[in-house]
């Protein structure tokens, strides 16, 4: 009689609350903010809910805040996240539970959110599974959806909840399944979903949407019957040639046919779009294999497509945006297009060394809608492989994953070790060969100076497992050592910094002492080169700092690097401490650096192309090209490194939250990456200095062999392509010189010929002298 | 009569050589414009322009305080508010004046001074560097306006220098004058760049950008094509909205070799041209 008096009740309860049928639900603590409307859960027990578990439950609540304060800058920023009622709480636990909701009997799908948990500090990854779904939070910050079907009983309905670490969960709203559709379409789940997933509306109210910067003139198009009846236009565009969300194909994209050229050892990519003339619901893909000459085979392309996102002109601004496309995403399962959108597929081929030469014939299908369209897919692959050029350099600004310093949670260690596996593994394929690391020293408890030597151990290994060797620049913990000895901070770039006490020159000089000792010890480590500082002022007390800094390092054995322009000459009295310069562009030319090294032999010069790795501009993928091929060659640099890797502020989904917008590459739910166009980019540039690297390299074989015609020919092209890349501070766009893609893989062809061409010669024995 | 006819013939080229025909707005004498600065404060200057105008002038002392930074601004800057009547920059593509350089120190590497045009409504409408100054001698900059937003009214110039590269007590004076507001009433290309230098055949284009400045709205463009032997491939038009644009022009087929392109081919004065070259493609087809 009990029970029954009880779940009367409780239906009762439940139908009123959810009077519309949809039953919602806030996750928190007894006294955190509840969303109107919704039905609070804590991890206690209520008529409207209860917890099956073995496991201790815990609840608890972030601040929501609209700004906070940078005390380093002096300034009041947004906050990582904009928290609200439904977000800023959760219910956690660390075992299996499950949630009885007590709504009538019927199918229902639920829609979960689960994230912005705001702590800990440490490393540590949540996985929340239900529904058959996981999902992975990794970083305080970042909420997902999981949407799965539920059918309650007479109990009510029950959710299962697993985790490999713990599992957290913020809101959840149970849709009866008839009425879901409609409920995606309506107001109240996109009001959510923009709330949740861009900006609180009353935020995003004071953010303007700028036009997409499409260059090219939108020419009107005249769809033909076909296309019209079919829904959509396909065409083709260079990989290096963005396509925005609602840019229009010119006339000799569409139907372009899907080809490419590729050496040995190269991944080679292909795009193609679908240009929606009508709301398609499904939009699908399949590669085959491609069949080459005898019975040779290259595997199916790799799958992807593009990932359109709002993004600011410049990371640092707080109030315009546009749309563009950004992260080329794992192709798992069909996509929805709506009319007058693009969806960019992106393939990528990879052409393994030793590749019998030919060509090799494979086909795309594409399911749009009800219409399926084959499109043959052809790979010219070259009878030769490409070279690195061992004197050039490829690092990027990278925060190595440390597995060897997560404790109690075996689930967030394996995690993290994907995460460095997939990434240098990744990094290593595209042609990078450095990275940077520290070792971070510090005053522990105020007594003992502690460098993180078993960091860069841990990380020295990981990157010599994958071939990643180049000098590391190596942050030797400037930040913390002068913060223990001067109790205050050092100001961005050391603007109006006091010059520290003597003390904090003898931690330095002790920190470096260790780190040249445990290098000795490890001479398999890649070499750590002491970053001085970053991006400094070139103020006389900042100089004179460096110079001190500089004459450490020199003495204890040590070269030193600074993101600095050896062009200022205010930093004269560096010169002769400094190793390895590194500005933000190609600021000496050819001539000036071999004047530089012949006064001071061994000085190397980098540079961070920040203008093309998408902090202050995220559609330039010609300009990342052009910077990591044929500017990079030009500029006779020895390293680029820009800055970086990843970055990311609040949620990683999100480039409106948080102070700056995030940039560069993604992370997978498994830990693995995901591309940003740029970054791909930066793989083609790399790629067409190899074809030029190769070409060199044979233009002195065939001089060695006494095939000085086809020398002097081959050397004929390298003197041309010299000539027409334009000498520029940097290549970011159309205003520096920048090619269309059509340009550089004509002039990567062009070295390709030239390269079969000496190849044909040496091979034959002809033309020798 | 020969000599006459020559004499004729080269003063009549000199004036063909002549700057293209200009309307001209001159801002020098400015009833209600207002000289303000941080740091760098204006003042009457003592020198004339080379048209023989007034000028002001601005004296940058470069000062550092004890912990290094510069004293004051890291920015010193001076700017000019204009009064309503000389807000409305819409119809013009320039604004051009003449600057003088004094700097304390005899290397002529200068660090740039900035110059920044500033909205009713947008801070900074447009803004560049002015690379060229030379010790001692008149330069003239000019500021193009293509970047602007033609619909709003221009509130003040502003001139800047960033302080921190630039030695202690370092000392920068400048004068100023001869502004104006230029408009081209002749048809003008300005910036004509092709950044497709090498093509594969059978692509029918090519991207040109340029800025189209002159007395209309639209023009139509003459372009020809020659061969690596100079000879004349084709004619082509484009038709252009006054401004800065990208463009696709359509070139037709061409066969695998090395060409020109020039735009105004038969203007000596406003011809210009780019090289390119068309390469045999990986395909046959």
């Amino acid at each position: 009689m009990k029970k029954t008096i009880w779940l009367a009740a409780a239906v009762a309860c439940g139908t009123l609350a959810g009077s519309d049928g949809v039953f919602r639900y806030d996750f928190g603590t007894d006294t955190s903010p509840l969303r109107e409307g919704y039905i609070r859960v804590t991890q206690g027990k209520s008529r409207d809910f209860q917890w099956r578990t073995q496991t201790k439950l815990r609840s608890a609540a972030n601040k929501i805040i609209d700004s906070q304060e940078n005390k380093r800058r002096k300034s009041v920023e947004p906050p990582p996240v904009y928290y609200n009622a439904l977000t800023c709480d959760h219910v956690s636990g660390s075992g299996q539970a499950e949630l009885i909701l007590k709504v009538p009997a019927g199918r229902y799908i639920a829609w979960a959110l689960c994230g912005h948990a705001g702590r800990p500090s440490r490393e540590f990854v949540w996985n929340v599974q239900m529904g058959g779904k996981e999902i992975n939070l990794w970083k305080k910050f970042g909420i997902r959806e999981l949407i799965f079907p539920v059918t309650a009983d007479h109990y009510g309905a029950k959710i299962l909840i697993r985790t490999k670490s713990s599992w957290l969960m913020n809101a959840l709203i149970l849709v009866p399944e008839k009425r879901w559709n409609s409920f995606k379409k309506g107001e109240e789940f996109k009001a959510l979903s923009q709330e949740i997933f861009i900006l609180p509306a009353d935020k995003l109210k004071k953010w303007k949407k700028i036009p997409q910067p499409i260059i090219r003139p939108q020419l009107s198009v005249k769809w033909n019957d076909k296309q019209l009846k079919d829904g959509f236009a396909l065409f083709r565009r260079g990989a290096n040639d963005p396509v925005f969300p609602n840019e229009l194909p010119k006339r000799d994209e569409i139907n372009a046919p899907l080809r490419c050229f590729a050496a040995g050892n190269e991944l080679e990519s292909l795009t193609f779009t679908v240009h929606a003339l009508k709301d398609i619901d499904s939009v699908s893909l399949k590669a085959s294999a491609l069949a080459g000459p005898g019975k040779n085979k290259l595997n199916a392309p790799e799958l992807r497509y593009v990932r359109y996102m709002y993004v600011r002109p410049h990371y640092t601004v707080t109030d315009r945006y546009f749309e563009a496309p950004d992260i080329v995403m794992p192709y798992r399962q069909p996509l929805s297009l709506e009319k007058g959108r693009n969806l960019r597929f992106w393939l990528t081929v990879k052409v393994p060394a030793g590749t019998e030469p030919g060509i090799y014939s494979g086909k795309v299908t594409l399911k749009c809608g009800s219409v399926t369209k084959e499109l043959p897919l052809t790979v010219k692959v070259l009878g030769f492989e490409l070279l690195r050029d061992p004197g050039k350099i490829y690092s990027i600004y990278y925060n190595v994953p440390m597995p060897e310093n997560v404790k109690n949670s075996p689930h967030t260690q394996a995690w993290l070790n994907n995460k460095r596996e997939t990434e240098l593994a990744g990094l290593s394929e595209a042609g990078f060969t450095g990275v940077t690391m520290g070792f971070w020293a510090t005053r522990r408890k105020g007594k003992d100076l502690f460098i993180l030597t078993d960091n860069f151990r841990n990380g020295a290994k990981a990157l010599v497992k994958h071939g990643i060797t180049a000098p590391v620049p190596a942050g030797y913990g400037e930040g913390r050592l002068y913060a223990d000895n001067m109790k205050k901070s050092l100001p961005p770039h050391l603007s109006g910094m006091t010059m520290p006490n003597e003390a904090y020159f003898k931690d330095v000089e002790a920190t470096i002492k260790k780190i040249f000792a445990e290098y000795r010890k490890n001479p398999q480590w890649p070499e750590p080169l002491i970053y001085l500082t970053d991006e400094p002022d070139c103020m006389p007390t900042v100089v004179a700092y460096l110079k001190r800094l500089g004459e450490i390092v020199k003495r204890n054995g040590g070269r030193t690097y600074v993101t600095a322009d050896p062009a200022n000459k205010l930093f004269a009295p560096l010169f002769d401490v400094v190793d390895v310069w590194c500005p933000s562009q190609f600021t000496l030319t050819p001539e000036q650096m071999k004047a530089w090294k012949k006064k001071r032999p061994g000085t190397e010069f980098w540079c961070y192309p920040n203008s093309v790795c998408g902090s202050n501009n995220h559609v330039t993928p010609a300009g990342a090209r052009m910077t990591f091929g044929y500017g990079f060659w030009k500029s006779e640099f020895k390293a680029l490194i820009p800055w970086m890797y990843q970055s990311i502020g609040g949620d990683q989904w999100n480039y409106l939250d948080a102070p700056r917008m995030d940039f560069l590459n993604r992370t997978d739910n498994d830990g693995s990456p995901i591309p940003a166009m740029n970054f791909l980019c930066y793989r083609e540039g790399i790629d067409d200095a190899r074809y030029i690297y190769t070409l060199q390299n044979r233009i002195a074989k065939a001089r060695k062999a006494g095939a000085l015609k086809a020398a002097a020919e081959g050397q004929k092209v390298i003197d041309d392509l010299s000539s027409a890349i334009p000498a520029q501070r940097r290549y970011k766009d159309h205003a520096d010189g920048v090619w269309d893609t059509g340009t550089m893989d004509a002039w990567r062809w062009k070295l390709a010929s030239a390269i079969m061409k000496i190849d044909a010669v040496l091979n034959s024995k002809g033309d020798r002298k | 009569m020969k000599k006459t006819l020559l004499l004729f013939s080269v003063a009549a080229a000199m004036i063909l050589a002549a700057a293209p025909l200009t309307e001209e707005k001159p801002l020098s004498q400015l009833p209600g414009a207002r000289w303000g600065g941080t740091v760098a404060k204006p003042s009457k200057g003592q020198m004339l322009t080379p048209a023989k105008g007034k000028t002001v002038c601005f004296t940058y002392p470069i000062i550092y305080d004890e912990s290094g930074k510069p004293k004051g601004t890291s920015w010193p800057r001076c700017n000019l508010s204009l009064p309503k009547n000389l807000r409305d920059w819409s119809r013009y593509d320039y604004f051009e004046f003449n600057i003088h350089t004094t700097f304390n120190r005899s290397d002529e590497e200068f660090l740039p001074v900035s110059i920044g045009i500033g909205g009713m409504k947008t801070r900074t409408l447009t803004s560049m560097n002015i690379n060229n100054l030379r010790q001692n001698q008149w330069v003239k900059v000019s500021v193009p306006l293509r970047n602007m937003k033609k619909n709003e009214l221009v509130r003040n110039i502003q001139f800047h220098l960033n302080a921190r590269r630039y030695f202690p007590k370092d000392l920068l004076v400048l004068h100023l004058g001869d502004f104006k507001l230029v408009r081209l009433i002749e048809w003008q290309v300005k910036g004509f760049r092709m950044t497709a230098p090498a093509i594969f055949a059978g692509r029918t284009t090519l991207p040109v950008e340029f800025e189209l400045l002159g007395p209309g709205n639209r023009y139509t463009l003459p372009f020809r094509i020659y061969s690596s032997k100079g000879g004349k491939v084709r004619d082509i038009k484009l038709t252009a909205n006054r401004g800065f644009a990208y463009h696709t022009l359509s070139v037709g087929k061409l066969a695998p070799g090395k060409y020109t392109l020039a735009i105004f081919p038969d203007d000596k004065q406003k011809r210009n041209e780019t090289p390119f070259e068309v390469i045999a493609p990986p395909w046959k087809n």
